[in-house]
């Protein structure tokens, strides 16, 4: 960090503002002890990304906070999962996150029963559209999005990692049970559960864009679980059992590739006998490449955007039966049209 | 070294110049001849580079489209932060960049306290002028601005939380309306200020440029001791009325834009300038009367 | 619940104080919000900060401090003041009855 040119720093700056890990630059470059020797405008630059990042951890927390007090008397788990989990932790890979909303798991019997009790302590539903409130509840592994007007967080209450028609939707009751106290009845998730989850959500779940950053949640997680003596061998049997064996193959592959994580060769050989066939490999290889890069630095746009919803067509087609998702899809582009 | 004006023009159309207000330096490329006009008279006397420095903020105004540039020009623009600001018609192209420029610092600073303020000093002595729309807070930071007085900003108070003094952020005054007149008149000469922009959600605005020494001195801070809340009336008698440390404090609070993000820091900040400075407010029904009050109430309170 | 609820402090180190003449202004360092009390609801804070309190147990304790007995519109402002507080999260109730 200390040889680079101002036109360095501006490109350095650019593309941690695209990858959103302007905050994860700022917290690195205090820790490293490299911070006294940057230029003044780069440390201003950086305690300006640092505040926003902290101010965004301080809203999760104090929302977390909130929650617990509207779902005082509530007495059974409320897990919080994803952002707020590592925060709440104080994990590595909360440093500079920017995080802008909560979420929490729970047992799908008790989704009603807390989303009154968020009701009744001022919190709103945002969709009130009824074709999608039908949707959430039809479809969705979540509740629409509440948010209590005061704060402006929003918070998502789930009742599963993934959706219940994906294929790979696991059995959430044994994520749910090891799970472990944090304060009253806010809990998270035991710590293999953490990781499958991240490496779930990258791999299967949502868009692939800011992917690098993804990627370095998951080496981040890894780095520091893999401390304790027996991890791997918990983190492997778990993957098995919950059936999450090829995203795992991803993630350890290409954090390898990319982040240069320390994975044990054993832990390798493990997961590759749930890799796909070699084109799969191939073609996947290809659109992580891609995504990996920056916008706008070098290679095609054209191909880099292919990449980029190519990955997301895919992982959508994951997440529901293909009917399915062709009906919805249309049902979204005609409301759209019809606004227009 | 400032660059020479073809220089500007050429980088300003081109890949983009450099200028530096305060501490804050942006990175500004602009695509209409016009605004590219406009600009580079209300920003007489700023400083720029063509060599790249560490930018804080980018600021790209360019033209939607070959239809949107040549048939009916509207201006885009373009952040890092944000791209989706509402087009605007060509004619209102410096409001665009002000505007563009105005979000950026809003929501990106965080390193200075920012308040909803005027920030002026005399003989050592910064003053704060926080204020809700429609007190006349511009109206009267370019009116001390231009009797004297050093001007350091209109739209944003920077205030340094580890040393407590505001740090000058010399930006073009934004008039409005009614207020326009009245400082064309008290300035006397119609060069530092921009055409009038009719018609804009707030109604005319014009730009004013800053006094030449207040640029000049754009990066010497100042201590703050005085805190003036102006309330405009037309009917109303002139008074001051001081206000006690906490309802100063808890104003100066609602005015600060990122009080909340920066939190703890902030709260010392804060609490330090409301012990240190004294605070009233006042009610003026003309420029001169202001600018009356305002002397009387600092030379009647500090020595 | 207000009437039967035990409330408390979570945690004292949350809150920075700065005393002005006319009021106190806490700093809560986990919601970053800042809030001015009065004297009495100062001594209110103080009170339950002190040990978790009910509201009838609170209204002992003031009457101890004031040396009489609080009218009505007092009680109804020591009782406004905890829901505020419980607004703002600077206390919170304590153990669920069914609880403990």
């Amino acid at each position: 960090m200390l040889k680079l040119t101002v036109k360095d720093w501006n490109s350095v700056f650019f593309a941690a503002h695209m990858l959103k890990l302007r905050g994860r630059l700022a917290s690195d470059a205090r820790e490293n002890g490299l911070w006294e020797q940057l230029p003044h405008k780069a440390q201003q630059i950086l305690t300006n990304a640092r505040i926003i990042a902290e101010a965004r951890q301080r809203k999760v927390m104090w929302e977390v906070n909130r929650l617990r007090r509207a779902l005082f008397g509530f007495e059974d788990k409320v897990i919080l999962v994803k952002g707020g989990a590592y925060i709440a932790r104080g994990l590595r890979a909360a440093k500079g996150r920017i995080s802008v909303d909560i979420d929490i798991l729970v047992a799908k019997k008790n989704l009603d029963i807390v989303e009154n009790h968020l009701l009744l302590s001022g919190y709103a539903s945002q969709v009130l559209n009824s074709y999608d409130q039908q949707y959430y509840r039809e479809w969705a592994h979540e509740l629409p999005p509440l948010v209590h007007p005061d704060r402006m967080v929003e918070v998502d209450v789930h009742h599963n990692i993934l959706q219940v028609t994906n294929r790979l939707c696991p059995n959430i009751n044994l994520m749910i049970e090891a799970a472990v106290p944090l304060e009253d009845n806010i809990y998270v998730l035991s710590d293999v559960d953490i990781l499958l989850h991240s490496i779930v959500h990258l791999f299967v779940d949502g868009t692939i864009k800011a992917s690098l950053r993804n990627l370095l949640e998951q080496h981040d997680l890894i780095s520091e679980f893999s401390q304790q003596a027996d991890f791997w061998t918990q983190f492997m049997d778990r993957a098995e059992e919950l059936g999450f064996g090829r995203p795992v193959f991803y993630c350890l592959r290409y954090c390898a590739h990319f982040l240069n994580t320390d994975i044990p060769s054993e832990v390798m050989t493990r997961a590759k006998k749930a890799a796909p066939g070699f084109l799969t490999l191939k073609i996947m290889d290809m659109m992580i490449f891609r995504t990996m890069v920056p916008y706008g630095t070098g290679g095609s746009k054209v191909t880099d955007y292919l990449a980029t919803n190519g990955l997301y067509i895919r992982s959508h087609w994951l997440r529901m039966p293909p009917a399915l998702l062709a009906k919805h899809l249309t049902r979204k582009f005609f409301r759209r049209f019809l606004k227009s | 070294m400032n660059p020479d004006l073809s220089t500007i023009k050429r980088r300003l159309s081109g890949s983009g110049l450099f200028m530096t207000v305060g501490p804050i330096c942006t990175k500004i490329s602009i695509k209409f001849p016009s605004i590219r006009d406009e600009f580079m008279h209300i920003y007489k006397g700023y400083s720029f580079s063509e060599q790249p420095e560490i930018t804080d903020y980018y600021l790209d105004v360019y033209a939607k489209s070959f239809y949107r540039r040549y048939v009916r020009p509207q201006v885009a623009l373009n952040t890092l932060t944000r791209n989706n600001f509402v087009p605007l018609p060509e004619s209102m192209g410096l409001l665009s960049v002000e505007m563009g420029m105005n979000w950026q610092v809003a929501f990106g600073c965080k390193t200075h306290v920012l308040f909803h303020a005027g920030v002026v000093e005399r003989d050592g002595i910064g003053v704060v002028i926080p204020a809700i729309s429609g007190s006349g807070k511009s109206t009267l930071s370019a009116g001390l601005a231009y009797d004297g007085w050093r001007f350091l900003s209109d739209e944003f108070g920077m205030l340094d939380v580890d040393t407590g003094l505001l740090y000058p952020y010399p930006r073009p005054v934004s008039l409005k309306n009614e207020s326009i007149a009245v400082m064309k008149d008290w300035v006397g000469d119609p060069e530092p200020f921009s055409r009038e922009y009719e018609g804009t959600p707030k109604g005319t605005i014009c730009y004013l440029r800053p006094p030449v020494p207040s640029l000049e001195n754009m990066h010497k801070p100042v201590r703050p001791r005085v805190v003036i809340h102006p309330v405009f009336n037309p009917n109303a008698k002139p008074s001051i009325t001081p206000l006690t440390k906490t309802m100063a404090f808890f104003r100066l609070v609602r005015s600060s834009a990122n009080y909340g993000d920066i939190g703890e820091a902030a709260f010392h900040a804060l609490t330090k300038v409301a012990e240190e400075t004294i605070s009233c407010e006042i009610t003026y029904s003309s420029l001169e009367e202001a600018i009356a009050l305002v002397n009387q109430f600092i030379d009647e309170n500090i020595s | 619940m207000i009437e039967t609820a035990v409330f408390k402090v979570m945690d004292t180190a949350c809150f920075l104080w700065h005393h002005m003449d006319d009021a106190h202004i806490i700093y809560d360092v986990r919601s970053g919000h800042s809030q001015a009390l009065n004297d009495f609801a100062y001594e209110i804070f103080e009170i339950l900060a002190d040990k978790p309190c009910s509201l009838a147990g609170l209204t002992v304790e003031l009457e101890k401090i004031l040396e009489q007995p609080l009218g009505d519109e007092l009680k109804s402002q020591v009782k406004k003041t905890i829901i505020d507080f419980d607004k703002m999260g600077l206390i919170e109730p304590k153990n669920p009855e069914h609880r403990e």
